[in-house]
């Protein structure tokens, strides 16, 4: 990451001695020099400079460090190129210790025209209708029509987030949707219903059909000079539910009937039903497409009273139970929500499942039914399933718990983190997946919200939620507290920032790999290289498993980023290695193999430190010899056992052979003394 | 009285009187060793009168050891004759080989070194017996130690390179 400093400027808009931080080594950022005006609302904005092409205005956005922005689609919306679109010069991370240390920084052009709606962010000057349908209109059709291709869903469609690009207004290009999660700076006005009712961070990357409701919202917003309907969150939603978004928002607009057509068009609470690009096109052209037919969404006969307030759908029932969960236990055991189901809304098959939910209906009537968070939220899911995920407070739309999750962990909100971990353990996004099996996007949720389901409950190294939130969100920098303050965003700056963290005379005493790290490496490394390094820790000695284990890893790392030498993280790791050295039984075996780790340390390769402290050869040669030196160490003490039981015997041993001995000898006397008598008598 | 108790007694009477008739048997051995020692004299004292002379005279050390030695294998009894009779041999030797074999018996039996030599030998294998076994003791105590002390410092090696005694 680069750092700032100061150093003299390179170009006359620049003072000497003045903060300078360099993106990419092209563009100088001057951070004294904000602009205010070109803030996203998530990032602030400062003069930059292209070292590379000095003619060109640029600027930069430094994102909040605090804030999930859609780091892993940088590269995808770079590469779309058009002339609609905000140019993404280059991206990446700074360290702003001003803008709190560790910010993505966007680099873009600078449009010369500013925003469309002057520097306010709220009420501005009604754009003529053919200013919208000449200028405006063709380029955001051109941006999303780039976009969606790609398959990138811009989710960030306001008028605030239009630029001109000339001075002379004819040209419009649509902001960046980067430096904050999808649909989280929309006003509640600018989502479609059911994201609407998602806490802003978990509001989800969403569809193409979701940028055309914000696009049509955008143009209603400019021809009547204010973002409409900007009261309360609460009441908007509800009328949007009972009356329709397009009945909400546009009734009242003063616009011809053809504007009023395309705005119908797009403000489709359906998505199936809402016009697409083409449609769009179709009507721009002058061709009249079919005229949208209303149909308003199924609501019951009469409405049921929840807190006072008349709701006549089931999701307007969803909704408000969401927003006051105290009320909506009591709500649940009236058995009046039976009855509205059944009689009113008549949906026999959505009444028969929420009794499902609750259980036994006599002992629900008989007030024996505890009506628990987890039963709430599986109500107001099969009251909407469309809707967001409600648990706890949260209201996260599945596609929209990366962002959720990611944004709860860089807050350090520890109570949201657990809320989601019980979600995920509940498997309550997969109770909202039940019954669509045919759909293929359906299927693929089901099976992603399995695994983190299991990753979530599992508490394995490399599972847990800190698993879910690095499969969730591809972009998120690894959190572990030990490389926080680099930017690590994939392997090569793990082992990087691990080998300089290492630095020093003194080793740091935990594990290199802690649960952020396991789990980020298990979400960012290829499935066949983890069975290789598990291969590895699974030859490991008994108690070795796991400092061969991440040592394995991180070697695997080494060798796949092709990162050169890491004497430090070698050494660190060398230094956890006991268990393994202590796994040979010889201690000569045991000084050769600490001698010769001690040279793959110096030379910062993990995968040699590896090779010598987990030689399954050696191993193998070192059990045999230690069976043979068992059973000789064996007989040498039963030899030292009979040797002190004859030591400790002597004394009768001794009496008893030496009077055997005595006799002997007293014999051999004998016989000498007899052969000398006779031969010496001549006989 | 149960079967057990009176199973024991049984073995407990059966084991004296094992015992007693082991002591029968001594008796019996003892005595018929005496007659046949008497009878033996007799014979000598009839035929060869110098040799009974020399012989019952010179071997009396070797009797005296029969009657005290009762351990298994009557080593001391064995050593003390076998030394004895190598003190007593060269003697029979001398009647051997001159013709006046009484007056030379006298002779040699009036000599205090005769005696000297006859009884001085069964002495000395008595002695052998009682200082060998200190003797040996050293000599054990040696061989033993500096065994003892090659196998310990073999173990302490292996226990050593291999951790034996220290973990697992």
């Amino acid at each position: 990451m680069a750092k700032t400093e100061g150093r003299p400027g390179l170009n006359a808009g620049l003072e000497p001695q003045r903060a300078v931080a360099v993106l990419e080594g092209r563009f100088e950022i001057d951070l004294a020099r904000r602009l205010m005006t070109l803030d996203s609302p998530q990032a602030m904005a400062f003069a930059a400079y292209d070292i590379q092409n000095p003619h060109t205005a640029t600027y930069v956005l430094v994102c909040r460090p605090d804030m999930p922005g859609r780091t892993a689609e940088i590269d995808k919306v770079m590469a779309v190129d058009n002339a609609s679109l905000s140019n993404i010069l280059a991206a990446g991370y700074l360290d702003i210790p001003e803008c709190g240390g560790g910010n993505f920084v966007l680099a873009l052009e600078r449009p010369a025209g500013g925003r469309l709606t002057g520097n306010s962010r709220g009420a501005h000057e009604p754009f003529n209708e053919d200013v919208i349908r000449e200028v405006v209109l063709p380029a955001l059709l051109n941006a999303l029509a780039a976009l969606h291709e790609k398959r990138i869903v811009h989710r960030a469609i306001r008028p605030d987030n239009l630029f001109f690009t000339d001075s002379g207004h004819t040209q419009v290009v649509l902001g960046e949707c980067i430096s904050a999660p999808p649909g989280f700076d929309q006003p509640a006005a600018f989502e479609p219903i059911e994201r609407a009712m998602a806490l802003p961070v978990g509001r989800g990357d969403g569809k193409p059909a979701c940028d055309m409701y914000a696009l049509g919202v955008t143009l209603l917003s400019l021809l009547q000079g204010d973002i409409p309907r900007a009261e309360k969150h609460s009441d908007l939603l509800h009328d949007r539910i009972d009356r329709g978004s397009y009945a909400t928002l546009a009734s009242a607009v003063l616009c011809t009937d053809a504007m009023r057509e395309l705005l119908a068009g797009l403000l489709f609470d359906d998505p199936g039903m809402r016009w697409t690009i083409e449609d769009v096109r179709t009507w721009l052209g002058g061709r009249r497409s079919s005229p949208p037919v209303f149909r308003r969404s199924r609501s019951g006969m009469r409405p049921f009273l929840f807190l006072g307030r008349e709701c006549y759908s089931p999701r307007a029932i969803a909704y408000g139970f969401s927003e006051n969960v105290e009320a909506a236990r009591l709500a649940v055991r009236d058995e009046r929500l039976g009855n509205w189901l059944r009689r009113s809304y008549n949906d026999l098959d959505l009444s028969d499942a929420f009794f499902d939910i609750l259980g036994d209906p006599v002992e629900l009537a008989a007030g024996r039914v505890l009506v628990d968070d987890e039963m709430l939220a599986k109500v107001c899911l099969t009251f909407d399933p469309q809707g967001p995920v409600r648990f706890q407070g949260q209201a996260i739309m599945l596609d929209g718990f990366g962002p959720a999750l990611s944004d709860a962990v860089l807050k350090g909100a520890d109570d949201t983190v657990k809320t989601i971990t019980d979600i995920l353990v509940l498997g309550l996004p997969l109770w909202t997946l039940r019954g669509n099996v045919e759909n293929t996007a359906s299927q693929q949720f089901r099976t992603a919200f399995r695994a983190f389901q299991g990753f979530a409950r599992d508490t394995q190294p490399g599972t847990g939620i800190e698993r879910c939130l690095y499969e969730l969100d591809l972009g998120m920098l690894c959190q572990s507290p030990m490389v926080r303050s680099a930017v690590v965003q994939n392997l090569g700056d793990l082992v990087k920032a691990l080998n300089a963290m290492a630095r020093g005379s003194e080793q740091p005493k935990q594990r290199p790999v802690d649960v952020h790290i396991a789990a980020f490496v298990a979400s960012r490394m290829p499935v066949n290289q983890q069975q290789k390094a598990r291969a590895a820790s699974d030859r490991a000695a008994a108690g070795s498993a796991q400092c061969i284990g991440d040592l394995a890893l991180l070697a695997m790392i080494q060798k796949s980023a092709e990162v050169g030498p890491l004497r430090n993280l070698a050494s660190w790791l060398a230094s956890r290695l006991e268990p393994a050295l202590h796994a040979y039984y010889s201690q000569a075996r045991r000084k050769r193999i600490a001698a010769t780790l001690k040279k793959a340390v110096s030379g910062g390769d993990l995968s040699s430190v590896l090779a010598v402290i987990n030689d399954s050869r050696e191993r193998i040669a070192d059990r045999r010899e230690y069976g043979a030196a068992a059973s000789q160490y064996a007989s040498v003490s039963n030899e030292i056992v009979r040797a002190q039981y004859a030591l400790a015997m002597r004394q009768s041993l001794a009496v008893s052979s030496a009077r055997r001995v005595a006799a002997g000898i007293a014999a051999i006397v004998l016989l000498v003394v007899c052969v000398v008598t006779v031969t010496g008598s001549g006989l | 009285m149960n079967r057990g108790v009176r199973m024991g007694m049984q073995a407990r009477q059966q084991a004296i009187e094992a015992v007693a008739a082991q002591q029968r048997v001594a008796r019996l051995r003892t005595a018929v060793a005496m007659i046949m020692l008497s009878a033996a004299g007799a014979m000598l004292a009839i035929f060869a009168l110098p040799v009974f002379l020399i012989v019952f005279g010179g071997m009396l050390p070797t009797m005296v050891a029969y009657f005290l030695d009762e351990q298994p294998g009557r080593y001391l009894f064995r050593a003390v004759a076998a030394m004895n009779l190598a003190g007593v041999v060269p003697f029979l030797e001398v009647l051997w080989r001159r013709d006046d074999g009484l007056s030379a018996a006298l002779e040699k039996v009036g000599d205090l070194n005769t005696w000297f030599v006859m009884y001085g030998a069964a002495g000395a294998a008595w002695l052998l017996v009682y200082l060998l076994p200190s003797f040996i003791i050293v000599v054990q105590d040696a061989l033993l130690g500096a065994r003892l002390a090659r196998l310990e410092a073999a173990r302490q090696t292996l226990a050593d390179e291999w951790g034996f005694g220290d973990r697992r």
